[in-house]
């Protein structure tokens, strides 16, 4: 046999030898205990930057006067402007007098800010305590976050119209705006939603609700 | 020959023949092995299909739009789908497997799948092919099932119509009267045109005090295994309505269940069905009960014998004959004692359980006394209260208990120990697949940061601790907490009240005399087969103090809990096709619970809940252990508890608890999903814990380690992914926990 051969199947089998020989020692290892340096939540929270709030929530339109515009239902969209800030979810919390609103409902948006499938938590209205939630968010938890203004929800209601002059949908404090980059509400103001009953408007309008602060999120 | 010595040699061969040669030798080297191997690999996945094949019957439940998931549902199917094969194998002597239900949750609302009122897209007039098509169109081959497969159809909204074949097809009529024990949830009729008065039937047949509606469930499946009706004509012998065999047979009449019997005829064509594969458990037999136990009213012991070995045992309890589960109490020792019963007549079940099926059931009552007076008190001192999830605290004489001399060639330690050959003493099982080289010099296997599963000294014989960077184990006594620097570490169990009681001398509640403790046995860090060292230095307060065994002091009362958590094993109720995305095996196989216990006014009677620790059992898919709720005025209470990751849930009724006893609280079952656990959580589902979900499964900052375990719904090692959103989407359907309803 040539010795060129010789030597060649000589470095073939020192090379499988070697390859077999990494290959177990590999498996034989056991990865070595590494320290970690471990913090509390609440030290790793504190860490966390909060940002500013600027997302706006309002009603459109603003005001509704049913006085010059009755109807048997109204409906009315619940608008968001992020300016500019990226959002992937919002907890609605609504108050309303329900001896004056009735048949009161509460659902996503067509052409919603979160995408045409968003997820929808919470929908839920209480007749008798005049409270509605939605909580809705982005369609999947691969979706990129959202901005810019645009609709989430439109509630619809009926009246009994006759008892007051005027009456509000307010956003209650407890409404919260939520992005995956911080842990506090990017909620700046939300604005109510002010309906006129009859020909003398209630006068006080249109005051932005205050936004949530951390102590009022839960 | 001289022409073999010129082909060695080359002579005939050109040198980039020769070459070719060697280069096609190496091919062949390197090719032969690995096609062996390859072969090999084929061989034994064959061998497992074959093992896949074994037959067995497959629940499907299917929850319309309109019926939400109702976990109660399911471990209600679960629980029938086990009784059911036992009853065939102590009627015919054999019986089948039977998988954890899967769930699916339909598209359409109930009405559709009856297609009877102009709805679009489904068959007028046939039901069971709609929802066949729903759920075969979810990844359930129902419509054309493998020949090893019955699939047993529980469709929630199907009334009182049910049908045999395969798949086979019951209704809610079968289901909502045994659970509810009424027919509240039973509707008159159940589309348009329906001929089933559903609500009469419940009514007038008392379903919700008979098991027609499990019979049902049963009869069904026997036409899937082949039986006939027994007066049909072309199965002779046949039998009338009205004869003995006709009414005595689930097949005739399926209200006798879960008595009656099979005919010779219909045995022998249970014995062609290749699903009978099982030989049936033993029978428990007779059993006999002591009450006082150690001189206590409320405690009994059920004394039977083990028929065969390596089978567990399950023992019911209730105050109902019909189907003893108001309590259930599992993987007891033949000879265990049970306290915290209040007089009344109580009813019990007890069978064998192997795993994958049960045994007959043994049925009998007792009266529960309110004292001891005039009692007959057989002794029996070796036996404690039993207690879930420990190892069974045998006698010296039965094996080797932990840490006890062994002999090493004989391997005589009890159950879940081995003789560790270089210490000469019983510990932990040292033969887990995680550590495959062994653990040798008294280490054990054990998971360290990063997942990575080592040899390493434990730490204490007692509860694992720890989440799924690092488990280790408590000296017995404590229990794991859950804060410091590492996030868990291991304490005295904390008393809520702060009310000294002096201990009082109570024969049952003194301590177990424990063993002198091992100098040896300090945490020493071991070097594993691969020369690294295993450092266990996240335990913040690793001591080799031995504590007595029993965690109550004589004036405190302990709570024995028993969890369910979705996503679990088959407790689940997860996305889409349902549980077979369920993880298993938790990573966290030690959490941290937190107990409150409030009057009858709703009022807690502490500021702060009381925490514990429970430890998941695979046996029973459940999560075991007993809270220390200290020195507790006896009363009747409320008990909540929850996990870190999910909301508070009541333990149903009222629950009395007398210091210096345990009082057992079987099958919680909790909502999943309070991810956002900082000082402002409220037991509620919130947007922040969707977000927080979201951010885990994205890695953004405001996920923290502690979050994204929480945010881990079905505890499956860190991944944070579809089934747990699934459960987060489930938990909204309930949103608040109990503490704020």
């Amino acid at each position: 046999m040539p010795k060129k051969t010789t030597i060649l199947i000589i470095v073939l089998v020192l090379f499988t030898a070697g390859l077999i020989y990494i290959a177990v020692k590999t498996e034989q290892q056991v990865p070595p205990k590494v320290p970690s340096e471990t913090i509390t939540e609440e030290e790793a929270l504190n860490l966390i930057p909060t940002i500013n709030p600027q997302t706006q929530i309002s009603f459109s339109p603003a005001v509704l006067n049913i006085f010059e515009n009755p109807q048997t239902s109204y409906s009315v969209d619940v608008a968001v402007n992020t300016n500019g800030q990226s959002i992937s979810g919002i907890q609605l919390e609504l108050s309303y007098d329900p001896e004056i609103l009735t048949d009161f409902t509460i659902n996503p948006a067509k052409n919603n800010l979160f995408g045409q499938n968003p997820v929808v938590l919470i929908n839920s209205v209480d007749p008798e305590l005049g409270r509605a939630s939605l909580a809705i968010a982005l369609g999947g938890i691969t979706a990129d976050e959202v901005s810019g203004t645009g609709n989430i929800a439109t509630v619809t209601f009926s009246t009994n119209s006759t008892k007051k002059l005027s009456t509000q949908i307010s956003i209650l404090p407890k409404t919260t705006v939520r992005s995956l980059q911080s842990t506090n509400s990017l909620l700046q103001n939300a604005t109510p939603l002010n309906i006129i009953l009859s020909a003398t408007p209630a006068g006080s309008g249109l005051n932005p609700t205050l936004p949530p602060t951390d102590s009022q999120l839960q | 020959m001289s022409s073999i010595k010129k082909l060695i040699d080359g002579a005939f061969f050109h040198s980039w023949q020769r070459t070719l040669m060697v280069l096609g030798g190496v091919v062949m080297a390197i090719a032969l092995p690995v096609t062996i191997l390859l072969t090999q690999q084929q061989q034994d996945l064959r061998q497992r299909a074959t093992s896949d094949t074994d037959y067995y019957v497959q629940p499907v439940i299917l929850f319309p739009q309109d019926y939400p998931v109702d976990n109660a549902v399911v471990n209600r199917v679960n629980a029938v789908m086990t009784e059911i094969p036992a009853y065939y194998g102590s009627k015919y002597g054999k019986t089948f497997s039977v998988k954890p239900a899967e769930v699916i949750i339909g598209d359409h609302e109930a009405t559709w799948y009856w297609c009877a009122n102009g709805e679009t897209g489904c068959t007028p007039g046939n039901s069971e092919g709609n929802v066949i098509r729903q759920i075969n169109a979810k990844g359930i081959s129902v419509e054309s099932p493998a020949q090893n497969v019955i699939y047993s159809i529980v469709f929630m909204g199907g009334g009182g119509w049910g049908g045999g074949g395969n798949p086979t097809t019951i209704g809610d009529l079968s289901i909502y009267p045994e659970l509810d024990k009424n027919c509240n949830r039973v509707k008159q009729y159940y589309f348009k045109g329906d001929l089933v008065d559903s609500l009469a039937r419940c009514q007038n047949e008392n379903m919700p005090n008979t098991r027609q509606g499990s019979g049902a469930m049963a009869h069904e499946l026997g036409h899937a295994f082949g039986l006939p009706h027994p007066d049909w004509s072309t199965y002779p012998p046949v039998y009338a309505p009205g004869s003995y065999e006709y009414q005595n047979s689930i097949m005739g009449d399926q209200s006798i269940f879960p008595n009656g019997m099979f005919t010779q005829k219909e045995k022998d064509i249970l014995a062609k069905s290749p699903f009978f594969t099982t030989p049936a458990l033993p029978s428990v037999g007779t059993v006999v009960v002591d009450i006082c136990v150690n001189n206590d009213p409320s405690s009994v012991r059920f004394n039977w014998t083990r028929q065969q070995t390596g089978l567990l045992y399950e023992v019911r309890w209730g105050a109902t004959t019909s189907y003893p589960e108001v309590q259930t109490y599992e993987d007891v020792s033949e000879s265990s004692v049970i306290s915290g019963f209040t007089p009344g007549t109580l009813y019990y079940s007890i069978r064998a359980y192997s795993g994958t099926v049960y045994g007959p059931s043994s049925i009998g009552s007792i009266v529960i006394k309110s004292d001891c007076i005039g009692v007959s008190i057989s002794p029996n001192p070796s036996i404690t209260t039993a207690v879930p999830s420990q190892p069974p605290a045998p006698t010296s004489t039965a094996c080797r208990v932990l840490n006890e001399a062994c002999g090493a060639t004989t391997n005589d330690c009890c159950s879940g120990l081995s003789c560790n050959p270089e210490l000469g003493i019983c510990r932990w099982e040292t033969t887990n697949p995680n550590c495959p080289y062994g653990c040798t010099g008294g280490s054990e296997c054990q998971l360290f940061g990063g997942g990575a599963w080592a040899c390493g000294a434990p730490l204490g014989d007692g509860v694992l601790c720890g989440d799924n960077s690092f488990i280790f184990r408590c000296v017995v006594g404590q229990v794991c907490l859950v804060g410091g620097v590492s996030g868990y570490y291991c304490g005295a169990p904390l008393v809520p009240t702060a009310t000294p009681v002096p201990p009082t001398a109570t024969p049952t509640r003194t301590p177990t005399p424990t063993r002198t403790p091992t100098p040896t046995r300090t945490p020493t860090p071991t070097v594993t087969p691969g020369g690294a060292t295993a450092t266990p230095t996240r335990t913040p307060t690793p001591t080799a103090t031995r504590t007595p065994t029993p965690t109550l002091g004589s004036g405190d009362a302990g709570l024995s809990l028993s969890v369910n958590l979705p996503g679990i094993a088959s407790n689940a109720t997860v996305a889409g096709q349902g549980s077979s995305s369920n993880t298993e095996r938790p990573i966290r196989a030690s959490r941290g619970i937190e107990v409150r216990l409030l009057n009858a006014g709703g009022t807690p009677i502490t500021q702060t809940a009381v925490p514990g620790t429970l430890v998941f059992d695979p046996v029973t898919f459940t999560y075991k252990g007993t809270v220390n709720m200290g020195n507790t005025p006896t009363g009747s209470y409320i008990v909540q508890i929850r996990f870190d990751n999910t909301l508070y849930s009541n333990a149903p009724g009222f629950h009395s608890v007398t210091n210096g006893q345990t009082k057992i609280i079987p099958n919680l079952k909790l909502i999943s999903g309070d991810i956002d656990r900082n000082a402002n959580s409220n037991d509620r589902l919130t947007m922040e814990d969707y977000i927080l979900l979201v951010a885990c499964f994205r890695g953004t900052a405001i996920c923290t380690p502690q979050a994204k375990i929480r945010a881990d719904l079905n505890d499956s090692g860190g991944d944070i992914d579809s089934t747990d959103l699934h459960l987060l989407r489930n938990g909204f359907l309930e949103r608040a926990g109990a503490s704020i309803q």
